[in-house]
């Protein structure tokens, strides 16, 4: 843990790496889109994604505005989530997550880490999204018990993920390194349901 | 399938979980003989009865938490429910 006030993303003097996807769209996976728009796959891997861990009681914590299972859209566009009892996530374009951050209390210690290059980012939308991760995964994604801003981790098609319900879409964040595979096995996965993939 | 559950996630199939194994009172290592610190590294009670173990949520909140489980039903006695945690963490 590190006293962030120490920290400052936007002006380290070192200049970020431009962010390279670990998913390549490739003919077999544009094979399987026929267009059908039931299932919309898009890579979202760009968008900045900074994980702070800090204890649910803490300031920062309650700045954030939601609990563990929870996420919320800022003005901004931001989503702010909680993946784990003392872990939350700021996913969105670099700018406005860099603001989102520069709102937060300064004291108390945490630690931040941007895993923007560390994961995938799949945002899976359409009418038959929910059918179709629960086709891949062992959740319940009804209404009920997934409502719009739950937030979760589990397994999807045997790798770990996190699975935010973002509006009308669900995020699915995964290690990059298994990026390809879970953009090619939810491709195939939404197959029967009509699949259109994104920029 | 076994359904374990999780404090913080909820019923969850258990290759979501890592079973991590018999939850035993660690000894000090600095006054432990080595033939303690051998029990507790390696040997297991193994009952067919209520037996208390750890577990990890692996693909879901990532902590280690302890159980009580019928090793012959594979029924979980008190099972915690998530915002009302009863489980006890390890």
């Amino acid at each position: 843990m590190v006293n962030t006030t120490d920290l400052d993303l936007t002006n380290s003097g070192v200049e970020a790496p431009t962010y390279r996807t670990s998913v390549v769209v490739t003919p077999a996976t544009s094979g399987l889109a026929d267009g059908g728009g039931g299932v919309a796959l898009v890579d979202r891997g760009d968008h900045t994604k900074l994980m702070l861990r800090c204890d649910a009681g803490s300031a920062a914590a309650a700045a954030l505005g939601v609990s563990f299972g929870s996420s919320r859209i800022t003005d901004s566009g931001v989503v702010i989530t909680g993946l784990r009892p003392d872990e939350y996530w700021l996913i969105g374009t670099a700018e406005s997550v860099t603001g989102e951050r520069a709102g937060l209390p300064a004291d108390g210690l945490r630690s931040e880490v941007d895993l923007t290059h560390g994961r995938t980012l799949i945002e899976v939308s359409g009418p038959k999204a929910t059918g179709m991760l629960e086709k891949v995964c062992g959740l319940d994604f009804s209404d009920a018990m997934t409502p719009r801003g739950a937030a979760t981790s589990a397994s999807v098609a045997k790798v770990s993920c996190d699975i935010v319900r973002a509006g009308d879409s669900y995020l699915v964040a995964c290690d990059r390194s298994f990026g390809q595979y879970l953009m090619e096995s939810l491709a195939d996965a939404a197959r029967e349901f009509g699949l259109t993939l994104g920029d | 399938m076994l359904i374990v559950p999780c404090p913080h996630c909820g019923p969850r199939n258990s290759s979501d979980l890592r079973y991590v194994g018999e939850s035993h009172s660690r000894p000090d290592p600095n006054t432990a003989t080595p033939e303690q610190w051998r029990d507790y590294l390696y040997m297991e009670d193994n009952p067919a009865d209520w037996l208390k173990e750890t577990w990890y949520c692996r693909s879901g909140c990532r902590r280690y938490f302890t159980l009580e489980r019928h090793t012959g039903s594979n029924e979980f006695r008190n099972p915690p429910i998530p915002g009302n945690k009863k489980g006890t963490k390890a």
